[in-house]
């Protein structure tokens, strides 16, 4: 998935400026930056939610989204949510809510499940469609840090093994850290990409002494100097 | 959160509350205490009187002609006012050039008197069935337009959003989405409108028709008949009551068993 915006305007504020980034297949890449940067509507013109800006997006085949808040209906079941959105059989519907630890919970609609399990329909709906671009604009936020952390674990668990180019809106560089392949941060205004910095540990390898590296290297200060290659 | 009244048994009578249940008594005592002090008749027909009417109204079949045909035509009047007014409303809801065009269209329509309505499409469309069922559609339609109107502009942008991303169609969006959202406007823009249109037909029926309550109930009254009248209009509202309680609460008891569910 490629995406090159040249310029996005909302009225005459001229939003993002030129950005240029891809995420290939199996990548996950986090990208962040201060509140009101920008990420938000990036997200929505890959997403194709929002067409009037200038560039393109390329190649992002089938695309899901684990959007802020779960937005999920809430006058059908978990099980209906996942089925009526995505198509998804029966039987992937029932190995995806055991894999996001929803068993037995088919039949509840949301408004039955806490915040945090709500989140992992949301998490579930996205995976069962199937996408080749997952986009996630800050799904663990407002949740307890170790409800946030087990999330985080699991999000890592099932997109083990996928072939999912994922982007993933996050304010928290220590999430962006333990998930990413890669950082982009976003900066400036109009806003542009100022940094990308590459986390090279392997996933499983990740632990909180290399985590608190890569915390390092993302710090202003730090040793994040990598303006590298935008592919 | 859940409330007692929503774990009661399976059948739809069950769930119909003592005090609903109650009712039809208290009322029958009431009236019947108050046609005791009036000690008039004629003018003030004890429950008993009435009720007796209604039995040899039935027996003779005129009950049944004339509550059905007023029935039909309150069927076929919201059907159209409802279908009508939800795309008119859903239309200016979602567009705001439409929305401004069409607003002081609906602010007049919505202030038209019933029976100026009435009279001209009478006038105008002809002592017809046609003719009365258009007219009351026509005085009714204007507040579903403006209920549903207030429905699709509360529409959930973020479901909006989800649904273009996961593809879903046009079909399964209505489905799934939108109507779910409508559907406690549809049912109070519903509950409001079969109460006004019912009312609206007996006075079509009065100025221009040869059956129904309306037609029956201008008889008996230049008969001065004023046990008729009560009988007439007495069957009709246990009719619509019965229309209420088992059909209309228990399909939005259903239509929102999500709200309650836990
Ligand atoms: N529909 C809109 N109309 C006008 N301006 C908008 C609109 N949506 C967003 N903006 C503006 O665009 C800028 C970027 O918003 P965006 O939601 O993308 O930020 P964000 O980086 O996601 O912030 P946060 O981290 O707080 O979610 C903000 O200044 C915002 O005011
Ligand atoms: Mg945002």
């Amino acid at each position: 998935m490629q995406v090159e915006v040249r310029h996005k305007k909302f009225g005459g504020a001229q939003i993002l400026d030129w950005i240029e980034m891809s995420v290939g297949a199996g990548e996950i890449v986090a990208l962040t930056g201060p509140s009101g940067i920008g990420k938000t509507t990036l997200l929505r013109i890959i997403a194709g939610l929002d067409r009037d800006f200038e560039g393109a997006v390329t190649d992002p085949g089938r695309i899901a989204m684990v959007f802020q808040s779960p937005t999920l209906m809430p006058w059908r079941s978990a099980a209906d949510n996942l089925r009526l959105t995505t198509g998804a059989e029966r039987a992937s519907i029932d190995r995806l809510l055991d894999e996001v630890g929803l068993e037995g919970k088919a039949k509840f609609f949301p408004g039955q499940l806490s915040l945090g399990q709500q989140r992992r329909l949301a998490l579930a709906r996205a995976l069962a469609a199937n996408p080749a671009t997952l986009l996630m604009d800050e799904p663990f936020i407002s949740l307890d840090e170790e409800t946030a952390a087990r999330m985080r674990r699991l999000t890592m668990k099932v997109l083990e093994g996928r072939r999912i180019a994922t982007l993933i809106v996050t304010h928290d560089l220590v999430e962006a850290a333990t998930l990413a392949d890669r950082v982009v941060m976003l900066g400036g205004r109009p806003a542009a990409i100022e940094t990308i910095v590459p986390i090279t540990t392997p996933r499983a390898r990740r632990d909180a002494v290399t985590e608190a590296a890569a915390l390092r290297a993302l710090t202003p200060g730090g040793a994040g100097n990598a303006h590298g290659n935008l592919t | 959160m859940s409330k007692p009244n929503n774990q009661g048994g399976a059948s739809g009578f069950s769930r119909i509350s003592p005090a609903a249940l109650l009712f039809p008594f208290l009322f029958i005592g009431v009236w019947y205490v108050a046609a005791g002090l009036a000690g008039n008749e004629t003018t003030f027909p004890s429950p008993v009187t009435v009720g007796k009417i209604i039995l040899a109204e039935a027996r003779s079949g005129a009950l049944f002609i004339h509550v059905g045909a007023t029935l039909a035509r309150v069927a076929a009047a919201f059907v159209i006012a409802m279908a009508v007014g939800c795309a008119i409303g859903l239309w200016m809801g979602r567009n705001r050039g439409i929305n401004r065009w069409g607003d002081p269209w609906l602010v007049f329509f919505l202030n038209m008197p019933a029976l100026v309505t009435i009279v001209l499409c009478y006038i105008w469309i002809g002592l017809t069935e046609a003719a009365a069922i258009t007219a009351v559609a026509i005085n009714k339609i204007p507040m579903v337009a403006v209920m549903m109107r207030e429905g699709a502009r509360t529409l959930d942008p973020g479901l909006n959003d989800m649904a273009r991303v996961f593809r879903m169609t046009p079909a399964a969006r209505l489905a799934h989405v939108v109507i779910p959202q409508l559907a406690p406007h549809f049912a109070s823009a519903g509950r409001a409108g079969i109460a006004l249109i019912w009312k609206i037909v007996l006075v079509v029926e009065l100025l221009g028709a040869s059956t129904g309550v309306g037609f029956q109930i201008h008889t008996y009254f230049q008969l001065f008949d004023v046990g008729a009248v009560l009988a007439y209009a007495l069957s009709f509202i246990i009719v619509m009551l019965v229309v209420e309680y088992l059909i209309l609460q228990p399909w939005e008891r259903h239509a929102s068993r999500w709200r309650n569910a836990g």
